[in-house]
């Protein structure tokens, strides 16, 4: 089952083509430290300035920082400013 | 309109207060209402923006999850944002506007081509016949500024103005001047331009006098156009040929061996102005006399696309270098010798085969002497009735 679901980032890996088209993990994009904007996320688990976590399709990410903020959100995208100093996927 | 604008763009802040307000805040997402700015407030907290639009959709979630809703409606926000955009919309157009109507007159003219012509002649020119800074361009017609231009200034053989943005580009070419055509009917010989010993001579027409090989001075007949006959008449021709010969110059230059030489000194100072058309507005309070004993180096750069389009606005940016003036050496030995070396060669219709310096001072004056020796054509024409 396990192989099943890894088939398409495998599929990709040997076509040579970008892995978010295949793979519905999630994909985050950091700019400077200070803006990150997160695809294919399922909602906030935890909120506040110091720590955001996500649920995503696979997994739970976390966002360290300070002084963060949620700046806007929607179904499936999360766009968060401030200090980030980690990005942790669990 | 307004209203409706203002109805439709009114924001609201929100502060959620439940047990896990991010459950709410997912709930909003996945409905797909917009919202931003998300805040912790405290631990049971969190606080929003949304549009009032969206506000009854939030009322009934709030309630589905069993979350208190505090709204907070603020339109004056919404009024002054709408403001600032309005007044951002009309600063684009208003500034699209004097884009459009600034393209449709020149700022700039650049004339390529001229060698003899200096460009103040010809923008002078050009200004009567409409081509000028501000002028209109749509109104410019290129043969009429031929026109107008060519007959004031003959030494142009053909031009034209090309616009290009707020650019006119003008394209000319110069006048070759004639060739000197030689008369059959005037007669003249050839006579040696330096002293030298021929070394080879060649007389198309005339009668030759000399011998390669033979020393000559200056002015002595080369090939003489006086053709003389035993049956009839003397017969005059127009000499022509040419008469090689090693000849020997010797050129001089003198400069003072001290002068007084300037050093840089003293702070350097910028001054700034901004040219509106034709209007300078300078951003600076002193006069605009210079300092005394300064260098001053002006740069000018026209607001636009380099080679393409151009405002009506220029910077200035003069920078003044004081200096002091102290005694120094004057003279630059390489220099002066680089200019002897093009003045002979200039003033050689042949080739130099062997060049030498020598220095010499007096009476305060330094003086570097060039001695050359060179093969060329000494011969010049010389009418024989003028």
């Amino acid at each position: 089952m396990k192989k099943i679901k890894e088939l398409p980032s495998v599929l990709a890996d040997k076509i040579e083509l970008p892995p978010e088209l295949f793979n519905s993990a999630g994909c985050i994009s950091v700019s400077g430290g200070k803006h990150a904007l997160v695809e294919g996320c399922r909602g906030i688990l935890e909120y506040s300035e110091e720590c955001i976590t996500l649920a995503m399709k696979r997994g739970k990410l976390s966002i360290s920082g300070a002084g963060m903020m949620l700046r806007a959100m929607n179904a499936g995208q999360i766009v968060i400013v401030g200090r980030i100093n980690t990005v942790e996927w669990s | 309109m307004k209203s409706r604008l203002i109805n439709a763009y009114a924001r609201v802040r929100a502060d959620v207060f439940g047990a896990h307000p991010e459950s709410f805040i997912n709930a909003l997402a996945a409905k797909g209402t917009e919202m931003w700015n998300v805040m912790r407030v405290d631990d049971n907290t969190l606080s929003f923006d949304a549009y009032e639009q969206a506000l009854p959709q939030i009322e009934i979630l709030a309630e589905e999850h069993s979350v208190l809703l505090k709204v907070k409606k603020y339109r004056e926000e919404t009024r002054r944002i709408m403001k600032t955009r309005y007044k951002l919309l009309l600063l684009a157009v208003a500034a699209g506007l004097v884009l459009f109507i600034s393209s449709l007159f020149i700022w700039q003219i650049e004339i390529h081509g001229e060698s003899r012509l200096s460009k103040g002649e010809i923008l002078r020119a050009l200004e009567d016949g409409g081509v000028y800074v501000g002028s209109f361009w749509p109104a410019i017609k290129a043969d009429k500024v031929r026109g107008i231009v060519m007959p004031k200034l003959p030494e142009i053989g053909w031009m034209t103005v090309n616009i290009s943005g707020s650019r006119a580009v003008v394209l000319l070419n110069e006048r070759q001047p004639k060739p000197k055509l030689y008369s059959e009917e005037e007669a003249a010989s050839l006579l040696a331009a330096k002293t030298g010993i021929l070394r080879r001579v060649s007389a198309l027409n005339g009668l030759e006098l000399v011998k390669p090989g033979q020393a000559v001075t200056v002015g002595e007949v080369l090939v003489d156009g006086r053709l003389g006959s035993v049956m009839g008449k003397e017969r005059f021709v127009c000499a022509r040929g040419s008469v090689m010969a090693d000849t020997w110059s010797e050129i001089n230059a003198v400069c003072p061996e001290e002068m007084d030489l300037k050093t840089a000194q003293g702070i350097v100072r910028h001054r700034f102005a901004i040219v509106l058309g034709k209007r300078r507005i300078n951003l600076y309070i002193s006069s605009g006399k210079a300092i005394d004993e300064c260098d001053k180096i002006i740069s000018n750069k026209t607001l636009g696309m380099d080679g393409h389009f151009a405002l009506p606005i220029r910077f200035v940016h003069e920078k003044m270098m004081p200096y002091e003036s102290s005694p120094g050496v004057a003279y630059d030995r390489e220099a002066m010798g680089r200019s002897l070396l093009k003045m002979l060669d200039k003033d050689t219709e042949g080739q130099i085969l062997q060049s030498s310096f020598t220095e010499s001072y007096a009476q305060g004056l330094y003086v570097l002497t060039l001695r050359a020796h060179c093969v060329e054509n000494i011969a010049i024409a010389q009418k024989l009735f003028s």
